[in-house]
This record gives C-alpha cells, sequence and structure tokens, in this order.
C-alpha cells in the first residue's frame, strides 16, 4: 500500500522573525478512489500551525488551514491572500501541502489541482520570500530533484536582504512519502516540526537555521523509513534565493517552556507526551546544550546511548525551562532496541492479552436430545423441560499472539460452564389400583466447556483489521445428575452420567487492533464458528440411551481483549 | 381263452401296481405337508446359568405405610443350577437313592443366594395354549423333589384375558388359584444402575400376570428380555409387599450342569 503524503511546509525563512508572515496550510486525506485515505493529516496540519505559532513568529490570523477543501476553496483562498499581502511590506509566505499527489498534480478528493497552476497561484502572491513545502509521494519532481544536504557556504552570506523561493519536498521524484502510526504523523513532517522546537539546533545558539532543519529532517527521515517495507525516502529542495544571511527558521529564545539538554548528555534522546505520543526526538552530541520548545505538561523523556537506556519523567509548568543533566535520568529495562523509531511491518511482535468473550450458542440440540432421555416420565405425568437456561454468557479469554508484517498467529483459550437445575413432581394414578401416588425428579446439568482456538490471521487494512481462519478444540464435560423418587414402590433413585468428549470447529473472524504506549495493546473481535450438523461425542461415559446426545455449538462471539506486546 | 385269462391277470396285477405307486407318490408328493410346525417360543422367563435379578422390595403394614426397616431392601433372585439338555434326556437323581430320566431342561430358582428354591422349565413348542414356564418342584442343595405333573405357572405368548388354574398342592404358593393374563403391554419402569442411561430409571412393556388366591392378590410384570421386573402383592385390598427389578444381568444359554 503506497502512501503518498502531501504535506506542504511553509518554511518562514527571514532574519527579521516579526516580520509580515503568512501561512496557507493545505491538507487532504482522500486522493480518490485508487488512493487509499490517511490517516494524520488534520494532525499534521495542526502540529505544524501550533509550532508557527509558538516559535515561527507567524500571528494566528495570518495562518490559514485548509483540510479536505475542493480545489477550488483552495483558488479562493490563494486570492484572498494575495489581496492580504499586497500592502508592500516586506512579507513571507509559507505554503505547505500534505496529501496524496503524483508528479504533477496534487489530488485532492479525486479532482487533480497541477502543480503549474499553485505555481501560478503562488506568483500572485506578493512576497519577498515565499517557501513552498510538498510532503507527497514523487513530489520530488517539484523541486526537479536537487536533492540531499545543502551546502554549508550558500547560506552563509553576509547580506540581510534575502530574497526568492524555496521548495522542499519530503521525498525525491519517484519515491513514496509515508506516514507512521508509531510517530502518528507523516515521517517528514513529523521530523521537521520536531527539528523547529529546537532538536535541529547543533550550533547551540537556541535558533535554527534553514539548513540544520532541512539537513536534520533530511536525516531523520531517511533513518526512520529505512527499515520501511515502502522503502527509503529521501527528502529534496529547489533553492531560488537572492541575497545573504542566515535563514533563520526558529528563534527558540522568544520561548519560554521546554527542556534543555545539558553538555552530559549524548545519545539518542526521545520525548513522549502523557499520552505515550512521540513530540521530540533528535540525536544529542556531548559538550553541547540542546533546548527543546514545549507545551507545559508531563513528558517522559528516553536517552538511549551505546545500549544503555536512561529515562525520566518530567512535569513542565508554564514559563519555566527544566534542565536535565545525567545525573537527573535513571537506567530504563527498556533495551535501546525496543525504542528503536520508525519501524513498521516488517518486525516481530508478540503478545499476551486477557479479555471477555461474549458468546451467542444455540444450544437447542442439547436441550432437544437431553429432554428426549426424559419423555418416557410422560407416563408419570412428568413433562421435563431441560433447556439451559440462557445461550448468551460472558467467558474469559487468554492468549498469545504473534505477529510478522502481515501474517498474525494466535491461540487463545476460554470456558464457559452452564448449569441447569430443574424439580418435577406429579400425581399419578397406579393403573391397576387406581390409587393415587407421588412421584418427584430432579435433574441438575452441568455443561463446561473448554475452547482453544488456533487461527492464522492476514492484515487486510493495516495495521489495523485482520481477517483469521482457523479451528477451535472442544473439549466438552456433560454431567447430568438426576434423582427419582416413587412414593408407590417407595424407591429412591440417584443416577450421574459424564459425558466428555472433544470436538473440532472451523472459525472465521475479524479483528481490530490498536497499540496504545510502546506496549499496550487493545483489540476487538468477531467471530463466527460454523457447524453443519450436530454431532456426538466419544470419551468416558458414553450414553447407551436411544436417544444419543448430540451437540451445536454454532455460535458467534465478540472478544474484547487488552494485552502487552513486545516489537522484536 | 386261456390267454386272454392271463392278459386279464396281467392287467390287472398292472392297474394294481399303477396305483399302488401313484398312491405312494401322492403320499410323498414333494411340499405336501398337512400341519406346518409352530416356530419355538422363546420364554418369559430368560433362562441360563448364572443370569439374576435384584429387587428394591419394601414391606407395608397394614395401613399401607412402608414397615421401618423394610424399605428398600435388596432382594436377589438367582438361577443356580440347569440339568438336562436340549435334545436329550438324562438321569437326575431325585434322593439319596433315586433317580429318574427326564427329557427336559431344569432350571432352579433360588432367592438371596439360597440352596434351596424352585424348579422350573420353559416348554416352547406344542399347542399355543401349553407354551409357558412350568413349575417342575423344588430343589434342596442337589435333591430335586419333583412333582408328579409339573403345571403352567405362566402361559407365554399369550393373549391378554387368558387365564388358567394352579393346582392346590404346590410347594411355592400356600394355595391354589387362578391366573390371568391382565395386559400383554403393560408399561412399567425399573431401575438398571449397571447401564448408562440418561434417565435414572427405564420404562418397558411387559406382560402383566393377575394371580389370585383366597388369601391374597398379586400382580407380576415379566419382560422377555428382562424376566421379572415388578411384583406388587395385596391382601384384603391392601398393599403388603413390593418388588421392583433394579439390576439384573443375563448370560447366554450355554452352560449345563449335569448330575450323575
Amino acid at each position: 500500500m503506497k502512501r503518498i503524503l502531501f504535506c506542504m511546509c511553509i518554511i518562514v525563512v527571514s532574519l527579521q522573525v516579526n516580520a509580515g508572515r503568512y501561512a496557507l496550510l493545505i491538507g487532504n486525506n482522500d486522493g480518490g478512489k485508487k488512493l487509499g485515505k490517511l490517516k494524520y493529516i488534520q494532525n499534521d496540519l495542526l502540529s505544524l500551525k501550533q509550532i508557527l505559532k509558538d516559535n515561527c513568529g507567524f500571528d494566528d490570523r495570518n495562518i490559514s488551514v485548509l483540510y479536505n477543501n475542493s480545489p477550488d476553496q483552495i483558488e479562493k483562498e490563494f486570492l484572498r491572500i494575495s489581496k492580504d499581502t499586497a500592502s508592500g511590506t516586506e512579507k513571507l509566505f509559507l505554503l505547505y501541502y500534505t496529501g496524496h499527489a503524483d508528479q504533477k498534480n496534487l489530488m485532492i478528493s479525486g479532482e487533480e489541482l497541477p502543480i503549474q497552476k499553485i505555481r501560478l497561484l503562488l506568483a500572485k502572491v506578493d512576497a519577498s520570500i515565499k517557501i513552498s513545502v510538498f510532503d507527497a509521494c514523487q513530489s520530488g519532481s517539484f523541486t526537479r530533484t536537487k536533492g540531499g544536504q545543502l551546502g554549508k557556504p550558500f547560506l552563509f552570506e553576509n547580506d540581510n536582504k534575502i530574497k526568492g523561493q524555496v521548495i522542499l519536498s519530503s521525498s525525491s521524484q519517484n519515491e513514496s512519502a509515508q506516514e507512521s502510526d508509531q510517530l502518528k504523523s507523516s515521517v517528514f513532517t513529523f521530523h521537521f516540526i520536531n527539528s523547529l522546537r529546537g532538536s535541529a539546533d547543533i550550533t547551540g545558539d537556541n535558533k535554527v537555521s534553514l539548513l540544520e532543519a532541512y539537513n536534520y529532517s533530511y536525516n531523520q527521515t531517511v533513518v526512520t523509513t529505512t527499515q520501511s517495507w515502502a522503502g527509503i525516502q529521501h527528502p529534496s529542495y529547489n533553492f531560488n534565493i537572492h541575497g545573504e544571511g542566515d535563514i533563520i527558521l526558529a528563534d527558540l529564545n522568544n520561548q519560554k517552556t521546554g527542556i534543555v539538554f545539558d553538555k552530559d548528555i549524548k545519545g539518542s534522546i526521545t520525548i513522549y507526551d502523557k499520552r505515550n505520543n512521540i513530540i521530540s526526538e533528535f540525536t544529542k552530541e556531548i559538550s553541547k546544550t540542546n533546548r527543546i520548545t514545549l507545551n507545559p505538561g508531563s513528558y517522559t523523556i528516553i536517552n538511549s546511548d551505546e545500549n544503555t537506556t536512561f529515562q525520566n519523567q518530567i512535569s513542565l509548568p508554564k514559563n519555566s525551562f527544566s534542565i536535565i543533566n545525567k545525573s537527573h535520568l535513571r537506567k530504563s529495562f527498556l533495551s535501546t532496541l525496543g525504542m528503536s523509531k520508525g519501524k513498521f511491518q516488517n518486525t516481530l511482535e508478540t503478545a499476551v492479552f486477557t479479555g471477555v468473550n461474549y458468546n451467542l450458542v444455540n444450544l437447542n440440540s442439547i436441550n432437544s436430545s437431553v429432554s428426549k432421555s426424559f419423555s418416557s416420565f410422560n407416563e408419570l405425568g412428568i413433562n421435563p423441560d431441560l433447556s439451559f437456561q440462557t445461550i448468551n454468557y460472558f467467558s474469559p479469554v487468554f492468549g498469545l499472539k504473534v505477529n510478522y508484517n502481515k501474517i498474525l498467529l494466535q491461540v487463545k483459550r476460554c470456558q464457559f460452564q452452564l448449569n441447569n437445575e430443574r424439580f418435577f413432581s406429579a400425581n399419578p394414578k397406579h393403573p391397576i389400583t387406581s390409587e393415587s401416588y407421588n412421584v418427584e425428579l430432579n435433574i441438575d446439568q452441568t455443561l463446561t466447556v473448554s475452547i482453544v482456538d488456533l487461527t492464522l490471521g492476514y492484515n487486510i487494512f493495516n495495521p489495523i483489521l485482520h481477517l483469521h481462519f482457523g479451528f477451535g478444540l472442544f473439549d466438552i464435560n456433560h454431567i447430568i445428575k438426576s434423582k427419582f423418587k416413587d412414593s408407590y414402590f417407595n424407591t429412591i433413585t440417584e443416577k450421574e452420567i459424564l459425558n466428555t468428549g472433544t470436538l473440532i470447529l472451523p472459525q472465521i473472524g475479524l479483528t481490530y487492533n490498536n497499540s496504545f504506549a510502546k506496549f499496550l495493546l487493545m483489540d476487538m473481535g468477531l467471530f463466527y464458528r460454523p457447524q453443519f450438523s450436530n454431532q456426538s461425542i466419544k470419551s468416558n461415559g458414553n450414553i447407551e440411551d436411544l436417544e444419543e446426545l448430540k451437540y451445536d455449538f454454532n455460535s458467534l462471539e465478540f472478544q474484547l481483549n487488552l494485552g502487552v506486546k513486545k516489537i522484536w | 381263452m386261456v390267454i386272454i385269462k392271463q392278459f386279464s391277470v396281467l392287467f390287472t396285477i398292472g392297474i394294481i401296481f399303477v396305483f399302488t405307486n401313484c398312491t405312494t407318490r401322492l403320499d410323498s408328493a414333494p411340499n405336501s405337508i398337512d400341519h406346518p410346525p409352530t416356530p419355538k417360543t422363546a420364554s418369559i422367563l430368560p433362562l441360563a446359568l448364572g443370569n439374576y435379578w435384584e429387587f428394591s422390595f419394601t414391606l407395608h403394614d397394614s395401613s399401607g405405610t412402608p414397615k421401618q426397616n423394610f424399605q428398600n431392601m435388596t432382594l436377589r433372585l438367582d438361577i443356580t443350577h440347569v440339568y438336562g439338555l436340549t435334545t436329550d434326556s438324562q438321569i437326575v437323581k431325585l434322593n439319596k437313592n433315586t433317580k429318574v430320566a427326564i427329557k427336559d431342561t431344569l432350571y432352579c430358582l433360588a432367592w438371596d443366594k439360597k440352596i434351596s428354591g424352585d424348579i422350573v422349565c420353559h416348554k416352547g413348542d406344542g399347542p399355543v395354549e401349553t407354551r409357558g414356564l412350568y413349575v417342575y418342584g423344588t430343589f434342596e442343595d442337589t435333591i430335586l423333589n419333583l412333582i408328579d405333573t409339573p403345571y403352567l405357572w405362566l402361559m407365554f405368548p399369550s393373549d391378554s384375558g387368558k387365564s388358567w388354574v394352579i393346582p392346590n398342592k404346590d410347594s411355592l404358593r400356600e394355595t391354589g388359584g387362578s391366573v390371568l393374563v391382565n395386559s400383554t403391554n403393560a408399561q412399567i419402569y425399573y431401575i438398571d444402575n449397571n447401564s448408562q442411561y440418561v434417565s435414572p430409571i427405564k420404562f418397558t412393556n411387559c406382560y402383566l400376570y393377575f394371580y389370585k388366591t383366597d388369601q391374597s392378590e398379586s400382580y407380576y410384570y415379566y419382560n422377555p428380555s428382562i424376566g421379572p421386573v415388578c411384583y406388587m402383592r395385596y391382601e384384603n385390598g391392601r398393599k403388603v409387599k413390593t418388588y421392583i427389578l433394579k439390576n439384573h444381568y443375563l448370560r447366554s444359554n450355554e452352560s449345563l450342569h449335569f448330575e450323575n
């Protein structure tokens, strides 16, 4: 499945952080019938908007966000911005697109918006610096494949006046741009936003330049997508800039809340929010400090260095930078392998889970055959109805699953027990003497069924839906206790029979799987067990009665499980 | 003349010879059976050495209430000995010195595994109204006390309504009486602890025999595949005894005991 993300990141590059800055952020998750829907478009748009406001000097009123709008609406917004920017002052315009695309067009809800048209609309915007970022498949064609890392000499010039146009794309000409369920974002956009938090500040001057941000995003995107089934993703760029000076993307000195990682910390650093979403990750060099801007709140910091992992949990108050050094971090049981990011389906994942089954089973055949065995009591005026009282019940589930790529092997066990005790009495008349006497019949049934299911699942909608096929082994214990009293013959007779055995039934089902945190999972499933004919079981306590007990476990099951997993 | 006489004699002899042979051929014509034999019928009481029946029995007092300590007791009926082959005669000892030749297979029935009891025999051929279980006498260890004229105890097969008389002088019963086939399809239940039935009791259809004497009225339920299933005895209109089958064992009719 090819995921095509179009991210249009508008990077505002200017020495004058407070110059007029405008941004148009466009996202579309539906590229039409042949293209799958994207998951994190809206999230990326909102995250980018926030970082532009927090770190990049954009005013909220000057940021337009269009989510799932039509090409006509996009064009209208361009024209509106063109009017707003017609005042003549120095301005900076940032265009960001995330969604589907091919080499020449943006794919918006089945319609095509040619890149050429975008260029024409962009030309109408009166801004001295225009920056366009496309986070989409094959968007390298928009940059005319100037890929790789930016060369340092180009950027470090002395003239303050910078004019021109920059185009950044998240992938090269024939590559896919990818989303990550782990990052909950498109890969390139995530790293780009992360860079503007301060992750890319390799000089330690609390500013993030275009060079730093792009190089950081490029490297992180390549690393993240190295293990991807969709292939490695190489961002690319095209610069048409006149003038000199550092192109500063974000100024962290204006921010008041965040974390400062001290000089004695080195290695990879990952920051999670309280919902275990990755907020920032970067590699820190020793002897340099790094400042990461964050919103107030609770965070978990994981630092991995040479196969040792350290962690800490921190609560950031408003308007405060917390300084973290080595002494603040404690060793963690999590391995560095477990903390690697950006892994996709080519991983082995094991999990144990527990949950509950809700079963709908039709036990009419059992009820019928047991009742038939006592039907002779009609002669005495007793008409026993021995139906199990309920056919809907909950049962606990325990299981293990192994997931590799699109294949899921699952073993689970559940058990249910039904009990049914009935009492009947009658006062028949003796057929010969016509005297009336009393008879009583008490029947107590217990049906215990343990089921072990083995199913093979195939991922039909990555990564959440699996279709399962397999078998269930039923271990059945059916105890029937009866007690009969007859006041004519003055007899009391008791009997207990045990019918045990096994059945194997097929099973098909559909599960929805979701992970949260690093090691927790939740899944829901719907399973059906077809049984085409009632079956008897063979075991100890075989019933030699004329009416053999037959079992029918045609059932529908709904399952809800929680578990812990490990990624290998 | 002489030739004509000779021819006449020869002709007569020839005619006689022809008629004689025809008669003979008529007598021995194939598939010509006047009285086809009636198939042999089985016994109402399965007879084989080792067969036994266990009953749960209760004695009742004058009000019909079960007597304390006489409720649900166990009583067992066994076939302890078999005398005779089915197709041959044999000599049996009546007492120390007396022996007699009999042509019937005799079975000894004993209650509570005693060494004494009754001798019965099954007759399954002959006229249908004579078929059934006969009483031949009593036994004491290996001594047989055979009565002069064995009498029919349980007619089988039979129709409902058939009756016969039991003679007075009988070691088995106090006095004589009459037996009536009350039903050939009477339903009764019994308990069979050995089998793996789901139900605690098993219903079966039986012959119901009604035996009436001066002192009592008794009901006997017999099933040809099982044997005695139930017994109820009434005296002066009140219930005094009830037997209900709770266990039984049947084996094939093969092992025989011969008396020297």
